[in-house]
């Protein structure tokens, strides 16, 4: 006899935490679940890391002492005689938990045999699973209740050759004079030493310039935004965009292919030392808002067996290339080109960090998909840079 | 041939979308159209029209097929589509961006698939969008979150083999994250 979905009580969490926890739980759970007031809930969930939340706890277990209740912390292990379930939260021990809270529920989980949650670093806990004695199992808990960082450990060794600052890159102008563009919808002209132009024309959405591909391609390798290069920005107009183009050889690019094809040079693998203006922390999680428009632009090895993780929740750029096992260049390429058109940031939002990232479940026609994939290459796909020019 | 046939890709999309181009894209056989002269607003864009489906296949290597079905376009059709998801491995939602509303087609066909979609996995390819004064990559974005979803939408030229072939890769990533790059 089905159970119905489960009724989720959730307190302290902004609501994209709850929405996404809801999301998580419900899709492997055989009945779903809802989100209910925490007094009709079967089950109560506080985030003790938002404020006065262990308040309400207290309050909460004083009038139901019976409920079933998980706590939530990043921090701690322990707050006071609360025994706190660690976040990111590792789905498969929450799906323990709430079957030993809620036995006579007879929960049924849609949980795949290789669902794996990857190691954390964080110490894992066990948490009480008695509805009347949260204290339960403390033996078996670690005493230090000490933050435990949350973050991974670097596989590489950091030093200065790793990082780049992309202030000091000419996209990163570029980037800054579009927006402008765009915002007053009118044309711009970047002039590097006098000589050679980028021509931003927003309306029809394409960037003209009259460096080679050798040229531009030596100015992306280079940090020219120093007081060595004169860089100059002008107003200009289409009629004399059209002068110009008359004039001598020119090539016109779409402004989110050049500015993706100069970021991917600029950075050559190297971790950017500010997102935004704002220093980054790569073992921090990062995020992705939308697969990118990838067949107008320079192909990155591995993008979409990147992106087709990473679309689906914020991860840092060593959990990726570790749950796909590629190179972490290829992640650090791809996270700066994206982060140049405006589509990927350093996730900061508590929502984001909330559950453990899971490694990719192999699909049951995973044989069936490889043989295609390998028809596909010979189908005509080309390796060799697609001409982003169009 | 039957419509259970397994290892079936779905390509839909409205009229002209480029559906039929894009089967033959790819196909290793001459497509099978099931095509008449249009009698309805469609004939101003196009003389024939798919009124049945459209069947392109792809042999593999290991001794596979896959089967290749085009829906027709016209909403009047539509009693087609659910037949022919049955077993499909994805769907490829082909978009116009030069008709008179391409974005409320993209809505309209992914509501349409929907919850073949939410089983299996959808891409978008949006064709003819080198036009000036159309809808940018960005207004599709905007709808796919006012559909609380997040799938690839690529600009493609159904006649392009690259680009017909990149929507493939997407559609099958999306299904295995760990698919392993050839």
């Amino acid at each position: 006899m089905s159970a119905g979905p489960l009724k989720i009580g959730l307190l302290g969490m902004d609501y994209r935490s709850m929405s996404l926890f809801h999301s998580t739980i419900s899709k492997h759970l055989q009945d779903g679940s809802e989100v209910v007031n925490v007094t009709n809930a079967d089950l109560a969930v506080f985030d003790m890391d938002t404020a006065y939340v262990k308040e309400q706890w207290s309050a909460f277990k004083t009038l139901y002492p019976d409920a079933a209740t998980i706590a939530l912390s990043s921090k701690h292990s322990v707050i006071d005689d609360i025994t706190c379930l660690r976040k990111p939260i590792d789905f498969t021990l929450l799906a323990k938990i709430i079957n030993e809270l809620l036995p006579e529920k007879n929960i049924v989980w849609k949980i795949p045999d290789d669902y794996h949650p990857e190691e954390s670093g964080s110490q894992s806990v066990k948490v009480a699973t008695s509805k009347k004695d949260l204290a339960e199992q403390m033996n078996d808990i670690d005493g230090n209740s000490s933050v435990v960082p949350l973050r991974y450990n670097y596989s590489n060794i950091e030093s200065e050759s790793n990082l780049f600052d992309p202030m000091k890159y000419l996209y990163s102008t570029l980037k800054e004079v579009v927006k402008e563009a765009q915002v007053l919808k009118k044309y711009r002209k970047i002039m590097l030493w006098n000589q050679k132009y980028l021509i931003i024309d927003p309306i029809n959405n394409r960037i003209i310039t009259d460096m080679s591909n050798g040229v531009l391609r030596s100015v992306c390798l280079t940090a020219v935004n120093n007081e060595n290069t004169p860089i100059d920005v002008t107003v200009t107009n289409q009629n004399k965009t059209e002068q110009d183009i008359a004039k001598g050889k020119t090539a016109t690019y779409s402004i989110n292919a050049l500015i993706w094809f100069m970021a991917i040079l600029s950075s050559r693998g190297r971790v950017p030392e500010t997102v935004n203006g704002q220093p980054f922390d790569r073992e921090l999680p990062i995020y992705l808002l939308h697969w990118p428009n990838f067949t107008r632009l320079e192909p990155v090895p591995h993008a979409q067996n990147i992106v087709s993780l990473w679309i689906k929740q914020p991860r840092s750029i060593s959990s990726l290339a570790n749950a796909l096992n590629i190179d972490e260049k290829h992640v650090i390429n791809l996270f700066v080109a994206t982060q140049a058109i405006g589509l990927s940031g350093q996730a900061k939002r508590p929502g984001d960090v909330l559950f453990t990232p899971v490694n990719p479940v192999q699909h049951k026609q995973r044989g069936l998909f490889s043989s295609i994939m390998q028809k596909l290459q010979t189908i005509g796909l080309e390796k060799s840079s697609v001409a982003y020019s169009r | 041939m039957s419509m259970m046939s397994a290892n079936k890709i779905l390509f839909t999309g409205p009229v002209g979308a480029g559906k039929t181009t894009a089967i033959s894209t790819i196909s290793d056989v001459e497509p099978f159209r099931t095509e008449q002269y249009a009698t309805d607003e469609t004939k101003e864009r196009k003389e024939l029209t798919t009124v049945a489906m459209d069947y392109g296949m792809m042999r593999l290597s290991c001794g596979e097929h896959i089967h290749l079905y085009g829906t027709p376009g016209q909403s009047r059709f539509d009693f087609m589509w659910e037949i022919l998801t049955e077993g499909g491995i994805g769907v490829v939602i082909l978009i116009d961006n030069c008709r008179p509303n391409p974005l409320e087609d993209y809505a309209f066909f992914v509501n349409a698939f929907r919850s073949f979609i939410q089983d299996t996995a959808a891409v978008v390819g949006v064709t003819r969008s080198e036009y000036p004064n159309r809808p940018g990559i960005e207004d599709y974005w905007r709808v796919t979150n006012e559909l609380d979803l997040n799938i690839p939408i690529f600009e493609v030229d159904a006649r392009d083999r690259r680009d017909v072939t990149c929507l493939i890769q997407a559609l099958l990533y999306s299904l295995d994250a760990g698919l392993v790059e050839q």
